[in-house]
C-alpha cells in the first residue's frame, strides 16, 4: 500500500476537519464583528488547504495506492484534480462573500463543500466500481445538503427534487452495475474491459449498459435525465450552483470517460448509437428550452444541459483527440461558467432577485461586472478570440475528422442559437434603462479573481496550444 | 442422493418461494397503500424477507446487517419523520395521480424485458474452489484490506450526511 | 435453487419500485419505493456473488457499501423533507413542485 499517492486527498480531508474544529472553538460568545472575521478565516483556511492540495497533486507520482485498482493516480486523474481544486478555490472565494449575511453556519458549509471536492477527486481516481460508487455518492449526498443549505423555499424544493431523482438514478445505476458484475465477475473497470474484449457476451449486456448510461446521464445532466437541473440550479445558493455546473459536471464526465473508454470500449458499437441520440437530443432540448427562460439561473441551467450535449460529441468520437477535446472543453467551460455565477452571486446580493429583468441597466451600476459577464458569456457561446471558441473548434473539428459531420453541424447550429439567449442577458444589462442606479460595490478579492478569470479566457483563447497538448498528454493510454 | 440431501433441497426451495411470496406481497403493498405508517411497516417486512433471501444465498452476515441497518435504522428513521410531520388523523396521503396507467405500462414492459433477458441469459456460473466456512472473517479482511479506501470514504459520507442533516433540520432562524 | 429465480425476483422488486416512483406523489412514499429498487440491486449483487464469483465475495462487499450509503442518503432526504414540512406544511411532491419545468 502506498499512501503517499493519497496526499492531495488527505490534505483536503484534513482541511475539512480543521475547518469544522476551528468553527467550533472560535464562533462562540464573541461580538458580531469578530465572528464575521472568524467566518472569513474559515474560508481562508479552506482556500489554503486547496492550494496545498494543488502542490501535492504536482508532487504525487503516478501509480496504484492499494492492492487493487480502487485508487489509480494517472495523468488523467491528475488533470482533473487540478481542475477540481481550482474550481473549489473559486467557489469558496465566491461563497465567502455570498454567505456573509445569509447564514451563521459557515463551518459546516465549508466542511461539506470540502468533502464534496474530495469526493470528486476520488471519483476521477476510481478504477474500480465500488470506490467509484462510494465517491459518486459522496458527491451526491454532499450536493443535496448544499443545495438545501440555506433553507429558502426554492432551495428546499430544489433539494428534494435533486435528492429524489438522484436516489432513483443511483438505484438504476446500481442495478446496471450489478448486471455488469454478474456478466464479468469483477468490479474492476480494467478487468471488465479485458473480459468484454474477448467476445463471449450475452443479451444482458445492453440492459446493463442502458442502466449505467441512465445513471451517468443523470449526473452529467443530459436529456432525458435532466429534470432536476433547473430546480436544483435555481434553488441552490449561487456559489453551489456554480459548483454543480462546473465540478459536478466535470467529475461526472471524467467518470463517464473512464468507465466507457476503459471498460466498455471493446463493445463500442453497442452504445455509440445511443450516445449519438442522447447527444443530439441534449443539444436540441437544452438549448431550445433555454430561450423562453426569464430567470438567469434557470437559463444557465438549460444552457449547461446544452453544453453536456456538445461534450457528448467528444465521447462519441472516442479517440485520443476526441477525449482531449472533451477535457479541454471542460476546462474552458468550467472557467466561463464559474465567472458568470460569481458575477450573479455578487449582483444578487444587491438586487435580491435572479430574474433577468432585475439586470436592466446594470451597465450603469457596475461596468466591470458587466464586462466580466460579457466576456464569460461570449466564451460560453464560442465567439473568437475567447477560450470557448477554441474549445468548440477542437470538438467540432475532431468530429468532422472522425466522420461525424452531422454532429458538428448540429452542434454549430445550436451554439449559434445559444448566442441569441446569451445576448438577451447582455441586452438587458447594456441597453435597458436602470430603475435603480446605485453603484454595486464588492470586495477587491473578487475583483482580482474575476480579472484573472477574464485573462485566463483570453489567454486560453489566443494560445490554446499548451493547454490542448497537456490535455492530450493526460488522455490515458487505454487503447 | 440420500434422503437428507433431498430434504434440505426441498426445504431451501420452499424457503425461497415463501420468502419471495412475502417479499412480493409486501412490495406491492408498499407501493399501493395510502397510509404512510402502513407503507413503512410493510417495507420493514419486505426488508426482513430480503434478509431471509440473503440467508438462502449463504450471506448470513449481510442478512444481519440488513436487519440492523435497514430495518433497525432506516425504517425507524422513516417512522420518526412521519410522527414529526403528520397529524395522526391525517395519515392517508393523496396518491394515484394521472400517471397510474402509464406507470403500469412502463413497469410492466420493463419487467417483461428484464424477465426475458434473465431467462435467456447464460451466466458464467462458477463453482467455488474452496468451500467457504468463515465468511465474516473474510469480509472483515477484505473491508480493511483491498476495500479500505471505500470503507474510509463511507465514514466521511456518513459524517457529511450527519452534519448536513443536523444543519438542515435544525429549528430556528 | 438457481440463479435465474433470484434474478427474476429482483426484477419484480425493481419494477415495483419504478412503479412506485412514478405513481406516488408523496416524497416519503417515493423514498420508500426507491428502497425497493435498491434492495433489488442488492439481491442481484449477492446472487451473482454466490453463483458467478463465489471465491471473491465482491458482491457482498458492494452490498455492505450500498446499505451504508443508503442510510446516509435517507438521513439527508428526511432532513430536507422535515425542513420542507416546517416551511410549507406539505411533503407532496406536486405541491412542492411550484417551480415551472
Amino acid at each position: 500500500m502506498n499512501y503517499t499517492l493519497l496526499t492531495p486527498e488527505i490534505i483536503v480531508c484534513c482541511t475539512a476537519l480543521l475547518v469544522l474544529v476551528v468553527d467550533l472553538f472560535m464562533a462562540q460568545g464573541e461580538g458580531a464583528k469578530s465572528t464575521k472575521s472568524t467566518k472569513k478565516l474559515l474560508g481562508w483556511i479552506a482556500i489554503a488547504g486547496l492550494v496545498a492540495g494543488m502542490f501535492a497533486v504536482y508532487n504525487t507520482p503516478e501509480g496504484l495506492a492499494f492492492g487493487n485498482r480502487s485508487f489509480v493516480n494517472d495523468t488523467f486523474a491528475m488533470y482533473f484534480k487540478y481542475l477540481f481544486l481550482g474550481i473549489g478555490i473559486l467557489v469558496i472565494v465566491s461563497s465567502m462573500d455570498y454567505l456573509a449575511e445569509r447564514t451563521t453556519h459557515h463551518g459546516e458549509y465549508y466542511f461539506v463543500l470540502l468533502l464534496v471536492i474530495m469526493g470528486t477527486m476520488f471519483m476521477v481516481s476510481a478504477g474500480e466500481l465500488i470506490s467509484l460508487y462510494v465517491s459518486l455518492e459522496m458527491l451526491s449526498v454532499g450536493s443535496y445538503v448544499l443545495v438545501a443549505y440555506l433553507r429558502t423555499r426554492q432551495g428546499i424544493e430544489g433539494g428534494i427534487k435533486y435528492l429524489l431523482f438522484g436516489a432513483f438514478c443511483s438505484a438504476v445505476l446500481l442495478y446496471g452495475i450489478g448486471i455488469i458484475y454478474g456478466l464479468t465477475g469483477t468490479t474492476e473497470i480494467k478487468g471488465i474491459g479485458e473480459f468484454l474484449n474477448q467476445g463471449d457476451k450475452g443479451c444482458a449486456l445492453p440492459l446493463g449498459l442502458a442502466f449505467i448510461l441512465a445513471g451517468f446521464g443523470f449526473k452529467i445532466a443530459c436529456i432525458p435525465f435532466h429534470f432536476w437541473v433547473p430546480e436544483a440550479y435555481e434553488g441552490a445558493p449561487t456559489p453551489i450552483t456554480a459548483f454543480l455546473a462546473s465540478a459536478s459536471k466535470v467529475a461526472s464526465f471524467a467518470v463517464f470517460i473512464r468507465v466507457f473508454m476503459e471498460g466498455f470500449i471493446g463493445i463500442r458499437q453497442e452504445w455509440t448509437m445511443a450516445l449519438i441520440i442522447l447527444c443530439i437530443l441534449t443539444m436540441a432540448i437544452g438549448n431550445l428550452s433555454a430561450i423562453p427562460q426569464t430567470n438567469i439561473k434557470r437559463l444557465l441551467a438549460y444552457s449547461s444541459i446544452g453544453h453536456a450535449g456538445y461534450l457528448l460529441i467528444g465521447l462519441v468520437i472516442g479517440t485520443v483527440n476526441g477525449l482531449s477535446a472533451v477535457m479541454f472543453y471542460l476546462l474552458v467551460y468550467a472557467l466561463a461558467i464559474l465567472g458568470i455565477f460569481m458575477v450573479i452571486a455578487i449582483i444578487s446580493k444587491r438586487i435580491d432577485t435572479d430574474e433577468i429583468e432585475g439586470y436592466e441597466g446594470m451597465y450603469k451600476r457596475s461596468p466591470f461586472l458587466c464586462l466580466c459577464m460579457l466576456i464569460c458569456l461570449a466564451s460560453l457561446a464560442g465567439l473568437p478570440p475567447l477560450a470557448g471558441f477554441m474549445g468548440k473548434f477542437y470538438l467540432f473539428a475532431y468530429a468532422v475528422h472522425a466522420g461525424y459531420i452531422y454532429l458538428a453541424v448540429i452542434g454549430f447550429i445550436f451554439s449559434t442559437i445559444s448566442v441569441y439567449y446569451y445576448f438577451r442577458i447582455l441586452k438587458s444589462m447594456y441597453f435597458m434603462e436602470a430603475k435603480d442606479e446605485s453603484i454595486i460595490s464588492f470586495s477587491p478579492l473578487l475583483k482580482v479573481v474575476l480579472i484573472l478569470i477574464m485573462l485566463g479566457l483570453f489567454l486560453i483563447g489566443i494560445l490554446p496550444q499548451s493547454f490542448i497538448s497537456s490535455a492530450i498528454e493526460s488522455v490515458p493510454k487505454w487503447y | 442422493m440420500n434422503i437428507d440431501a433431498i430434504c434440505s433441497l426441498v426445504l431451501s426451495n420452499m424457503a425461497f418461494f415463501v420468502l419471495a411470496a412475502i417479499g412480493i406481497v409486501c412490495g406491492v403493498l408498499v407501493v399501493t397503500v395510502r397510509n404512510l405508517v402502513h407503507a413503512v411497516l410493510f417495507l420493514a417486512v419486505f426488508l426482513l424477507s430480503v434478509a431471509g433471501l440473503f440467508i438462502t444465498l449463504e450471506a448470513e452476515f449481510l442478512a444481519i446487517i440488513q436487519v440492523f441497518i435497514f430495518v433497525g435504522a432506516i425504517v425507524v428513521l422513516f417512522m420518526f419523520l412521519i410522527m414529526l410531520t403528520y397529524k395522526v388523523s391525517d395519515m392517508a396521503v393523496p396518491q394515484g395521480n394521472r400517471l397510474k396507467g402509464a406507470a403500469i405500462v412502463v413497469a410492466g414492459v420493463l419487467f417483461c424485458l428484464i424477465f426475458y433477458i434473465m431467462k435467456a441469459m447464460k451466466w458464467n456460473e462458477a463453482a467455488p474452489v474452496v468451500t467457504i466456512t468463515d465468511d465474516v472473517a473474510r469480509i472483515g479482511r477484505l473491508l480493511l484490506g483491498q476495500y479500505v479506501l471505500p470503507f474510509e470514504l463511507v465514514s466521511f459520507v456518513l459524517l457529511a450526511a450527519l452534519i448536513g442533516a443536523i444543519v438542515i433540520a435544525r429549528k430556528g432562524e | 435453487m438457481c440463479l435465474t429465480n433470484y434474478l427474476i425476483l429482483s426484477a419484480i422488486f425493481f419494477c415495483l419500485g419504478i412503479y412506485g416512483v412514478l405513481v406516488r406523489r408523496n416524497a416519503v412514499m417515493i423514498l420508500l419505493s426507491i428502497e425497493l429498487m435498491l434492495n433489488a440491486a442488492n439481491i442481484n449483487f449477492v446472487a451473482f456473488s454466490k453463483y458467478v464469483d463465489p471465491n471473491m465475495l465482491t458482491g457482498h462487499i458492494f452490498t455492505i457499501f450500498v446499505i451504508a450509503i443508503e442510510a446516509a442518503e435517507v438521513a439527508v432526504g428526511l432532513a430536507i423533507i422535515l425542513s420542507a414540512y416546517r416551511h410549507m406544511k406539505s411533503i407532496n411532491v406536486e405541491d412542492i413542485n411550484l417551480m415551472k419545468w
